[in-house]
């Protein structure tokens, strides 16, 4: 500590300058004989301008003199928020004895009474300085000159609003970031965790992510079959997660799969089916170099993950979901109870997205292909738009499917399930029904009400945190316990109830909410931009 | 295994990073949905890999060892969903540019001055 003195030196000399100008508002206010050089003299405010003046002064003078009687409290409980621990000794009061505080005190005013007295001189040398030194005219070339011109040569040589350069910056950055830390760590690639043998049907499922990824890339420019491919990808994905011991995650990857690709395959109806080639043939080489130290730096770096033992928290949450979270299935406890702060504001970027959507589709005319479009190889489109099997077999499944997606709801929070799963089993299952009967069938039996369904899951997920509250708790903490219903009991057995489901359930109706949102108002582009096509599906149904 | 993993991450990770610096939208939002098949991926795989025992307490795997790590699953599980809005939003920004700039240049111009 060779400059502990700085700091409070300078709040002493701060003080001098305060005291300094609080005595010349004062003096001159109050006791400097009558006011000269104004335009108007002023005159006394009414009484009731006052007052709000004085409840201030008032207040000042309450905190400043009984410091611990007034605002303690309240402070501890921020400042305790803050350190989330015990608050260290403190004493607020006005006098403290005789300590270095108050000899700084007693220098300011001290200083502030002399500067104030000796103030004529200062005057003078001010009216002989001015025009020669100017604070503010030192700022302001400061400004221009130093910081604003440099900002603007920064950002004409990095900003050219070309997203490309950008990205390609973005990612130069990242990979010098990330391989330097690779190559300067001392430790070696690999760890000493022991490694799983590999089965057969791993190497194939590994071998066609590969290859599905790999042509996906090579094929980008045939937008459709590339579309089809990643979905290829996606499915590959969700059986990994079957694999390594993660079912709630294979069932949310397979159906966000599935509404993945409804909205590509939704969007690429609006967009050009192919991508021109690029002309730069150096820009193509310089990608592919990017990419290929990308990819090479994030297997080593998974590989190096994943072979070094694991020093884990989930023994805690393995030992406390039962006890403390009233369920078995440990991936859910964490969501809806341990984690539950989490996954409302995950919910919350959730609806916010749909709700950007669907701003940004409103008024949206696109022109879309027309009837006569033809692709590249001069098919036809399919003069029947709803094939009649498909549409029936989609109406009776709409009951199943609902029936499976309450099962999964409710089943969630002791087995693989729970409410994200379950609003995106929902939501495919109602966006079946759009896909095989069509936009304006569909939409004429199914109100869509998607923004109250949005609101009313968020408005839930909250009231069940803030029910805490009234116990005394923190936000969010769960309660459970075994229910037996009087009559029914005798049927259906104990059951048991967790405030968690009804968070699970608020979850589950932002999700199924925001899915339709997304995805109903994308077709409803296509029937503004197209009423033709609707009122043939409208005539045929 | 830990090495299939690894080269199923590296080769997301890598088409992913070359669609992303495509110069129209489409590929751009393929590129990410590969970025983020690579981060979630990755993400779980913090959790090392398990074979045969998901997290649930009382199962019929729970009883023979060491069950797979729930915190990763469940932090990757939010991923998914949130980068299904993310990528719905970016593929109707990139609509909305079609619709207003008339071509879908991530950069809203056509390479070589042609406004298609």
């Amino acid at each position: 500590m060779r400059f502990g003195w700085l700091l409070p030196v300078a709040v002493t000399v701060a003080g001098v300058f305060a005291v300094a100008y609080s005595l010349r508002f004062i003096h001159d206010v109050f006791f400097n004989g009558e006011p000269i050089d104004l335009p108007r003299t002023p005159h006394e405010p009414p009484r009731w301008m006052k007052v709000p003046v004085e409840i201030l002064v008032v207040l000042c003078l309450l905190v400043g003199i009984f410091p611990a009687q007034t605002v303690e409290p309240l402070l501890a409980v921020a400042a305790t928020a803050v350190l989330q621990g015990p608050l260290p000794e403190h004493d607020l009061a006005l006098w403290h004895g005789v300590s270095p505080a108050l000899w700084m005190s007693v220098i300011a005013l001290a200083g502030g009474v002399l500067l104030y007295l000796g103030r004529r001189p200062l005057y003078a040398l001010h009216d002989r300085l001015e025009g020669r030194l100017d604070a503010r005219a030192i700022f302001e070339r400061v400004l221009e000159n130093g910081v604003l011109r440099w900002a603007r040569r920064f950002t004409a040589a990095f900003d050219t609003g070309s997203l490309q350069r950008q990205a390609a910056l973005f990612i130069v950055s990242a990979l010098v970031l990330g391989g330097s830390g690779l190559l300067l760590a001392p430790a070696p690639l690999t760890g000493t965790r022991p490694l799983l043998p590999v089965d057969g049907v791993s190497l194939m499922a590994a071998l066609a992510l590969v290859f599905a990824t790999l042509a996906a890339t090579a094929l980008h420019r045939q937008r459709l079959t590339a579309l089809i491919l990643i979905g290829a990808v996606g499915l590959v994905v969700a059986l990994v997660f079957v694999k390594f011991s993660a079912p709630d995650l294979a069932l949310t990857q397979l159906s966000v799969e599935v509404v993945t690709i409804v909205l590509l395959l939704l969007a690429l109806y609006f967009l050009p089916q192919t991508t021109p080639a690029e002309t730069s043939e150096s820009r193509r080489w310089r990608d592919g170099a990017m990419a290929l130290v990308a990819g090479s730096g994030a297997a080593a770096l998974a590989w190096a993950v994943l072979t070094r033992p694991v020093d884990s928290i989930a023994a805690w949450f393995l030992a406390n979901s039962v006890t403390g979270g009233g369920g078995r299935n440990v991936v859910n406890v964490i969501l809806v109870d341990f984690r539950g702060f989490d996954t409302f504001g995950e919910i919350t970027v959730l609806a916010i997205a749909a709700l950007g959507i669907f701003a940004l589709l409103e008024h949206l005319h696109l022109p879309g292909p027309t009837r006569d479009f033809h692709d590249p190889l001069r098919r036809a489109w399919d003069a029947d738009l709803h094939p009649v099997i498909m549409a029936t077999f989609a109406r009776l499944l709409l009951p199943l499917a609902l029936l499976v997606s309450a099962f999964i709801l409710l089943r969630g929070h002791n087995l693989p399930g729970g409410g994200f799963i379950a609003g995106l089993i929902t939501a495919i299952a109602l966006i079946m029904q759009y896909l095989a009967n069509g936009v304006a069938w569909t939409h004429a039996r199914l109100p869509a009400q998607t923004h109250p369904l949005i609101a009313g899951g968020l408005l839930l997920a909250l009231l069940t945190g803030a029910a805490s509250w009234f116990f005394g708790r923190p936000f969010l903490t769960s309660a459970f316990g075994h229910v037996n219903l009087p009559w029914i009991g005798q049927w259906i057995g104990e059951f048991e109830l967790a405030s968690a489901m009804a968070f699970d359930l608020g979850v589950y109706c932002v999700v199924v909410g925001a899915t339709l949102l997304i995805l109903i108002n994308l077709g409803l582009a296509h029937h503004a931009s197209h009423p033709g096509d609707a009122a043939a599906t409208e005539v045929k149904v | 295994m830990e090495a299939l993993i690894a080269l199923a991450i590296g080769v997301l990770t890598g088409c992913g990073v070359y669609l992303v610096l495509r110069a129209h939208t489409f590929p751009v939002v393929l590129g990410l949905t590969l970025l983020s098949y690579a981060v979630n991926l990755f993400l779980f795989a913090t959790g090392r890999l398990v074979i045969g025992q998901p997290p649930v307490i009382g199962s019929a795997a729970a009883a023979l060892g060491q069950l797979a790590d729930p915190l990763p699953q469940a932090l990757v599980l939010t991923a998914i969903v949130i980068g299904f809005a993310m990528t719905a939003f970016v593929i109707m920004l990139s609509l909305r540019a079609r619709a207003e700039l008339g071509n879908d240049h991530v950069d809203g111009r056509q390479e070589g001055g042609t406004q298609s």
